[in-house]
Formats: structure tokens, C-alpha cells, sequence
């Protein structure tokens, strides 16, 4: 069975409830609501998968109900994972993350209703999708070297005097050339008044 | 068949100096006039500080003015000829365009916090009409994410998944998000580009409301094939897609406007054109080794980082050699814009910062010319408009003096045209108007010559309708602006930060009433105390200020209407405002508008929406498990995040996510084994142990509440109404 780690549990639950009813409809919506999230929308699948894992929990004593209950879950979902080919170890959340991960892009949960968590085994097809499915968010890297571009202000060292003769001489064009444009607007100015 | 077309490669540089000499000289040609005129009127009264500083003013805002006119000008003669045949666009061979390209091409979507719906639906359709052309086997698409609210950062994850499985597109549309998101936009790309620029000849960078038919993508592949000393070639976006009256108005007349305005640029430009950082294609090995944006020296707001970056990158690619070419007349490129007057002041802020830090670069070594034009003209744009009210400030001081000294103006300067004072002063005014209204001339008279886009506009009625009421609108949006751009140059100048908000487009971008009165009542108050100073000291001004007054005053009434989606609607019904690409849309536009249509999900439970996406990462097996595999695990943290870690989850379970800042719960998004951990102990807690939060998070996947929506979830069946039951089974 799954083992959870004890820091991250609030310390709440792992003391066994008041009142063992309340406490195991609790778990038992727990449990339907999580197999639900994995979109097991059928409602007699729902309530048979639900009905069997609690019934299997409420044999085991210790746990609080929800994490009993969740545990078994977690064992069964391990369980139908091994058996449809997800290898790894259960216990890691890393591998039970990428068993979702390869029922999500193997869109086993969509495809074949009713299929995952069935009692039968997983289809062939669905084992070899499952097997074959990853997750390519970019290409292989190829680094490339982007070095910030130069960029330098003002005329201070020596090698910049032919930058500066060659700024002179278009700075004189170009004032030479407003001085003409200037110049004939004087010319109109002084002509007519 | 032998086509002569365009070499860039062969132009004569001296061909290029003469056509800007040209256009130096319209310029001056047309402001020369008006500037002689205005300072005749000033000679008649006597000339004095207040009217030398007038008469300054008046030639940089005159010499704009002339400047978009004259460029206006060009561009309707080119068109009348056919066509500038000096165009990037204009050089391909029949043989060329129907050429497949096999050079590797990504097509890159940098985006933060935008909507991901749009994002998404918008690559579905691009991808597709890519696909269709079967002349790009080698493309690759990237969206490139920066987003750092939680909520859009999960459903574009899970919205990438589900639209790559769903196109059979895995290894062909790629996804990433970057931890930190270090020099906004360029730093996004760079990013890119470092990590697998070397795979690629080209890219194709698009903003996240961009979007280009496969044609438009293609065509762009091959220019790039077919010039090899070309390094980037910026497209000409249409508008589409406004929704809002602002939006539409905005559209229309740039569609309208649009080609004239831009065969004139080319005109001048040719290759040393400018990058506008989107629907552009980049020649990628000399972007990445000529192109990395430096920090400028000195803090903000004009050293540090770059904010605009690309004129910075179009110049330094010009500096290596390469050309830069406007493609400004390739069909299939569009983009969105702004739907209301805050929005758009918003993309103004950002913008303006971004170009006042050119200052700096304008005397920079190695730029061509032309590029310091662009990044003077690129500083005017914003500068302009607190000229513009230093020139009216200063015309009622002039008016209000000339008023007080009571004697009369001496006669008119010329013997040929003997004006008094007024009617001189009245047709300086009507010259004016003639040339801010003269794009507009030109553009109608431009389309007489194409009777099929005219009709495409909705006809003769419908677009002189339309030109009128845009006009009106623009010219009391104007004053609001100029008010908007002198703000935020003073507040740039005085160090004050400006931040980089998402832009909201479309139906998103509609204006609230509050949010328009908060913003606009400043520029109310301004307009009522001008109204009431000039009509004091110089009430002969107020009637020929009074369309700038008005637009002030009635500020927060306009940009509400103008932002309000029912006004864009009911113009819509009416025909005002329609273009073409309304009239015809291309076949990626409408799988846009379906997808769109399609994807339309309820909103998520309030009391859940605020952290939704971080709900999804915990609670979803799906959703959580795609998350954890895109992040970046590492083997073993050291004990002090450990511990921080521990901490944080074990507050967000037993106080819910308020009880952690933004920075707290991004950290935990960020760190894979917390996610894991989270999605186990959520789901195993006893009710009594979780948060209220949690616990009504939990109920969201209760078996009695609907079915949570994210992007695996399988589409629900369409439901049959009665009526077609009926008919079907009598």
C-alpha cells in the first residue's frame, strides 16, 4: 500500500476519527471524487470501483478512513498501471506522475471510458500507447552563443578618428544642405517684407 | 515565362539617397510655406520670446505633419503607377512562389499573461493553414511563455497538450516557459535563440494576437531564400477581430490608410527599414550573432535594459551589413489591437518609455543614418504631444498678449496675397487640416481604382460614412492622448516606474465605467480650467480650440462609448466600419473565429477563480501530472529549501492559498516534488485538516457538480433541442 509522507499530512490525519461513520462517507466521496478527476464519469463504474475500495480500506486498521481509503486507491490505480506495462516504483510521485502523464497523452481515460480501472486487462493497443508516449516540450538544445552587442558612445579612442573624419564630412553635407534650405526661406522672407 | 523582379541586392545606393532627398524635399516644400506664413504673423504683431519659442514649435509639429503628408503623397503616386518596383515583396519568380522551402523555419509566439484561448486558437489555425500549403515541410512552432500568474501559466500547459495531441502536432508545436522572466519580451526570444536558434535558418515572431495565413508564413520563407543578404523582413499587419467601437474604428482606418501610408515608407526606407517586433521574419544566424541587446550605461528610465527592442535589433542587424526590408504589400498578416482608450494608453506608456531610451542610441557608433531617423522619429511620436501642448499653452499667451496691447497687426508680408490678420491666420488653419486630412484624400481616391475593395469596405455610402465619423472621433480622441503622452513623458522623466501590463484585446478589452471615470477625469478637469482660462483671456481662440476642449470634457463619456462592445456591435449592424477582411475573411481567420466559438468555457466558481490555476496543479491528476513533467526537477534541494518548501505546504493546506504571497506560491508551481507532494496530501487529508478552501475545492470534482473544465476534459455531447428531436422522430 501507498505510503504518504508523514511531514506533508496535516497532523489531523493520522488519529483515527470520532465517529466512524461520518468519517468513511467521507472517505468514500474522497475517493470517488479523485477517480471522477480522473475522468471516470461513469456512475456504475464509479460507485462499484468506489464501493470496492473502501470496502478493502475499512478491513485495514490505523489510518484515518480518507487516508486509508486513498491509500488503497492509490494502490489500485499502481495496480492496473503495473499491469498495463508502467513500470517503476510506485511509491516514487515522480513515477505515479508520469503514469498519469502517459494515461493523459495515451488519452486512455478518453478514448476507452470505462477502460481504465476495469477489471479486465488493458487493451492492447492502450499498453502499447501507454509504453510509447513522451512528452517533447522543445527540440534537443543546440546553444548558441548570443554575446550582447558593442555599442559605444561618443569618439575616444584613437581608431574611432576615421569614424569621426567620416561624421565630419557628413555632418558638414548635411548642414550645408539646411543651411541652403534656410537660406532660400531667408531670401523669400527678406524679399517680401 | 521571364518575370523581371526586384533584386534588393542590385539596388543602387544612390538611388536611395536620391529618393530621400526627394523627400526632404516635399517636406520642406510643403512646411516651408506655412512656416513663412506663421512667422509672418508674428512679424505683423511684433516679434518677441513667447513668439520665437511659438514659431519653434510650431516647425517641429508642422515638419511631422508635412512629413506624413508628403510620405502619403509618394506612396498614392506609386500606387497609381502600379507600384513601387522597388518592393521586397515585388521579387519573386512564378517558379520561386510555387518553390517549396526546404530551410528550417520556427514560427515563435513570445506571450505573457495573455489570454490563452486566443493564443492557442490562433496557433491551431496557423499550424493547420501551414500544413495546407505543403511548401514549409520544415516548420516548427514555439509558444515561448513568460507568464507569471499562476492561472494562465497552468492552462496554457495543459491548453499546448491538448492542441498538440489534438493535431497530431507532438515534436512540431513545442512549449516553454521560463523560469524568470529577465528582459521582458527580447530576453523571452533570446532566450529562444540561445537554447535552439541553431536549428533553425529563419524565424517568424509573432505577438500573441498576431496571426498569418501558411501563404503569408511561406511567402516570407521564401523571400528570405530568395535574398540571402536580407536579415529581417517586417509585414504590414491588418487589424481584425475588433469587437469594441474603438477597436473597429481603429481597424478601418488602418486598412484604409494603411497601404498608401506604407508604399510611402518603403519609398524612403528600402533596405534600411525598421523591425516592429512582430510578424516579421528574422534571418536567425546573423540575429544571433549581431543582435543581443547590450544594457545601455546609467540607470532608467534611459539606461539598463532595452525596453523596445526591436528598432534597437533592426539597426544593429543593419550595422552588420544585413538589410532590412517593409513587405508592405503581402496579404494573410494581421493582428488585434486595443479595445478601449485606456488600453491603448497602456500600450502607449510602454511604448514611449521604450522609445525615449533611444535618445540615447541615436548618437550611438556604426548606425546608419536612417536608423537614427527611425529612432529620432520613433522619439517625436511621443515628444510630440507635449510640444503640441507647450504650442497651445503658448498660442493663448500670444493671443491673450497681441489682446491686451490692443494695437493692430501690420499688413500682410506679400504683395500677391493681402490677408488681414484673421484670414491669414484662418488659412494657415485650413492649410493645416488640409494636410492632416490629406492621408485620408488620398486613401479614397486610392481605392476608386479598386472597385471590388471598395465594395469590400461595404461600398461608396458606407466608407465615406465611415471616414467622416472616424475623423470626428479620432479628432476628439486626440486631445485625450496628447494629455495621456505628455503624463507619461514627465512621469518617464521623473524616474517613475512604468510597468508592463497584458494588453486585453477583442470582447475582453471592453471599458468599465469606473475603471474609464478613475482614469479620464483628470483630463476633464484639465479641459473645463482651459475652457474657463481661454475664454478669459482669449476669447477669440475659443471657437478654433474648441474641438481639443470638447475632447477633454466629454473625455470619460467618449472612451466609455468608444470602448463599449454594444456601439461596436450596433456600427456593425449599421455597415459603418467594415473591411474587407470582415467582408472576406481568409479561411485562417474564420478557423480562428470557430475555434474560438468552440472552445468557450464557463467561467470557473468565484470564491475559486482567484488561485483556479492553482487548484488545477494540485487537484488535478491530469492536469498536475503535465505540470510536474514540464518543470525542471532537480535531484536534491539544499536542506534550507527543503525546509522553506515544507513550510509553504504545509501553510497553503492548512490556511489556503491567501495565507502565501504571489512569490510563495509561484515557488511552490515552480519546485516539481512540491506539486507532487501537494496533489498526494491534498487528496488524503481529512476535510477537518484542510483549509475551507481546500474543501470547497474538493467538492469542485464531486460527483453531483459538473464535470471540471481543462483542456483534457472529453467535449460534451451537443445537446439535440426538442424542436429537431422532434422532426427527426415524428
Amino acid at each position: 500500500m501507498l505510503q504518504l509522507s508523514p511531514e506533508i499530512l496535516p497532523p489531523a490525519a493520522t488519529q483515527p476519527p470520532e465517529g466512524e461513520g461520518p468519517a468513511w462517507d467521507e472517505a468514500f466521496l474522497r475517493v470517488e471524487s479523485y477517480l471522477r478527476a480522473h475522468h471516470v464519469e461513469s456512475r456504475v463504474q464509479l460507485n462499484a470501483l468506489t464501493t470496492d475500495i473502501v470496502r478493502e480500506a475499512r478491513a485495514r486498521a490505523g489510518d484515518a478512513p480518507v487516508v486509508a481509503a486513498m491509500g488503497v486507491a492509490h494502490a489500485r490505480i499502481g495496480a492496473w498501471f503495473a499491469a498495463a506495462g508502467v513500470t517503476g516504483d510506485w511509491a516514487d510521485g515522480r513515477v505515479r506522475a508520469r503514469a498519469r502523464l502517459a494515461l493523459v497523452l495515451a488519452e486512455g481515460a478518453v478514448r476507452r471510458p470505462g477502460g481504465f480501472l476495469a477489471a479486465e486487462p488493458a487493451p492492447p493497443d492502450l499498453v502499447a500507447a501507454l509504453s510509447e508516449v513522451v512528452l517533447r516540450s522543445g527540440p534537443e538544445m543546440r546553444f548558441s552563443n548570443m554575446a550582447a552587442a558593442p555599442l559605444e558612445f561618443g569618439f575616444k579612442r584613437p581608431e574611432d578618428q576615421t569614424l569621426l573624419q567620416g561624421s565630419r564630412w557628413l555632418a558638414l553635407r548635411a548642414a550645408a544642405g539646411w543651411l541652403l534650405i534656410t537660406g532660400i526661406f531667408g531670401v523669400l522672407w527678406a524679399a517680401s517684407h | 515565362m521571364n518575370v523581371r523582379c526586384f533584386d534588393p541586392a542590385a539596388l543602387d545606393p544612390a538611388e536611395a539617397t536620391r529618393r530621400r532627398h526627394r523627400l526632404v524635399l516635399l517636406v520642406v516644400s510643403i512646411a516651408g510655406p506655412g512656416v513663412l506664413v506663421m512667422a509672418d504673423l508674428h512679424w505683423r504683431t511684433g516679434f518677441d520670446g513667447w513668439k520665437m519659442a511659438h514659431l519653434g514649435l510650431f516647425v517641429i509639429l508642422f515638419g511631422l505633419v508635412a512629413l506624413g503628408a508628403a510620405q502619403t503623397l509618394i506612396g498614392f503616386a506609386l500606387r497609381r503607377r502600379d507600384g513601387d518596383p522597388c518592393r521586397i515583396d515585388a521579387s519573386l519568380t512564378p517558379e520561386e512562389e510555387a518553390r517549396p522551402v526546404t530551410a528550417r523555419t520556427a514560427v515563435v509566439v513570445p506571450i505573457c499573461n495573455e489570454e490563452v484561448g486566443r493564443v492557442i486558437e490562433g496557433l491551431r489555425a496557423m499550424y493547420e493553414s501551414v500544413r495546407s500549403t505543403g511548401k514549409l515541410p520544415d516548420c516548427d512552432f514555439f509558444l515561448l511563455s513568460d507568464s507569471n500568474n499562476p492561472n494562465r501559466w497552468i492552462e496554457e500547459e495543459a491548453a499546448w497538450l491538448a492542441l498538440t495531441r489534438g493535431l497530431g502536432a507532438t515534436g512540431r508545436i513545442f512549449y516553454r516557459k521560463r523560469r524568470g522572466g529577465i528582459n521582458k519580451k527580447a530576453g523571452n526570444l533570446a532566450d529562444f535563440c540561445r537554447r535552439w536558434g541553431g536549428h533553425y535558418h529563419y524565424m517568424v515572431v509573432l505577438d500573441a494576437d498576431s496571426i498569418m495565413t501558411g501563404d503569408a508564413i511561406v511567402r516570407l520563407a521564401q523571400l528570405m531564400e530568395r535574398h540571402r543578404r536580407v536579415g529581417i523582413i517586417q509585414g504590414v499587419p491588418v487589424l481584425v477581430n475588433g469587437e469594441t467601437m474603438l477597436a473597429r474604428l481603429q481597424q478601418f482606418a488602418s486598412r484604409l490608410y494603411g497601404a498608401v501610408s506604407a508604399a510611402g515608407l518603403n519609398y524612403w526606407q528600402l533596405g534600411e527599414a525598421n523591425y516592429w517586433g512582430h510578424n516579421a521574419i528574422i534571418r536567425l544566424a546573423p540575429f544571433i550573432r549581431h543582435c543581443s541587446l547590450p544594457e545601455l550605461p546609467g540607470a532608467g528610465p534611459f539606461g539598463g535594459r532595452i525596453m523596445s527592442h526591436d528598432y534597437v535589433e533592426a539597426a544593429l542587424m543593419r550595422r552588420a551589413g544585413w538589410q532590412v526590408w517593409l513587405a508592405t504589400e503581402m496579404a494573410g498578416n494581421y493582428e488585434e489591437c486595443p479595445g478601449n482608450v485606456m488600453e491603448f494608453a497602456q500600450r502607449d506608456r510602454r511604448w514611449l518609455q521604450g522609445n525615449l531610451q533611444h535618445a540615447r542610441l541615436v548618437a550611438a557608433q556604426g548606425f546608419h543614418a536612417v536608423n537614427r531617423v527611425h529612432f529620432a522619429l520613433g522619439i517625436l511620436a511621443y515628444v510630440a504631444s507635449p510640444l503640441w501642448l507647450a504650442f497651445l499653452t503658448v498660442s493663448v499667451v500670444i493671443a491673450a498678449r497681441v489682446g491686451a496691447e490692443g494695437s493692430p497687426p501690420l499688413p500682410s508680408f506679400s504683395d500677391y496675397a493681402r490677408w488681414d490678420y484673421s484670414t491669414q491666420a484662418a488659412w494657415l488653419s485650413v492649410f493645416t487640416l488640409g494636410l492632416l486630412f490629406l492621408p485620408k484624400v488620398l486613401a479614397l481616391l486610392d481605392l476608386r481604382r479598386r472597385p471590388e475593395e471598395a465594395a469590400a469596405f461595404g461600398g461608396w455610402g458606407d466608407l465615406v460614412g465611415g471616414v467622416v465619423l472616424e475623423t470626428l472621433v479620432f479628432t476628439l480622441l486626440a486631445p485625450v492622448l496628447m494629455v495621456f503622452h505628455t503624463t507619461f513623458v514627465v512621469l518617464t522623466l521623473c524616474r517613475q516606474k512604468i510597468s508592463w501590463g497584458t494588453q486585453r484585446r477583442g470582447a475582453a478589452g471592453a471599458s468599465a465605467f469606473a475603471e474609464t471615470a478613475a482614469a479620464l477625469w483628470p483630463h476633464t478637469l484639465v479641459g473645463l480650467v482651459a475652457l474657463a482660462v481661454v475664454h478669459r483671456v482669449a476669447p477669440g481662440l475659443t471657437f478654433w480650440l474648441s474641438p481639443i476642449l470638447a475632447g477633454l470634457i466629454v473625455a470619460i463619456p467618449l472612451a466609455y462609448f468608444t470602448g463599449s462592445l454594444a456601439a461596436g456591435a450596433a456600427l456593425r449592424a449599421e455597415g459603418l466600419f467594415k473591411t474587407p477582411e470582415e467582408s472576406r475573411p481568409t479561411p485562417v481567420l474564420v478557423a480562428l473565429a470557430a475555434g474560438l466559438e468552440a472552445r468557450r468555457h464557463g467561467p470557473p466558481p468565484p470564491d475559486l477563480a482567484e488561485n483556479y490555476g492553482l487548484l488545477q496543479a494540485v487537484l488535478d491528476p491530469y492536469v498536475n501530472a503535465v505540470h510536474v513533467s514540464l518543470l525542471r526537477v532537480k535531484d536534491e534541494l539544499p536542506p534550507a529549501s527543503e525546509e522553506r518548501f515544507v513550510g509553504l505546504r504545509a501553510a497553503l493546506l492548512a490556511e489556503g492559498p491567501a495565507a502565501l504571497s504571489p512569490g510563495d506560491r509561484l515557488a511552490l508551481l515552480m519546485d516539481a516534488d512540491s506539486m507532487n507532494a501537494l496533489h498526494e496530501a491534498v487528496w488524503a487529508a481529512p476535510g477537518a485538516s484542510l483549509a475551507g478552501w481546500w474543501r470547497r475545492a474538493l467538492e469542485h470534482y464531486n460527483v453531483i457538480a459538473p464535470a471540471p473544465e481543462t483542456a483534457f476534459t472529453p467535449p460534451a455531447p451537443i445537446p439535440v433541442p426538442e424542436s429537431e428531436n422532434s422532426h427527426a422522430h415524428p
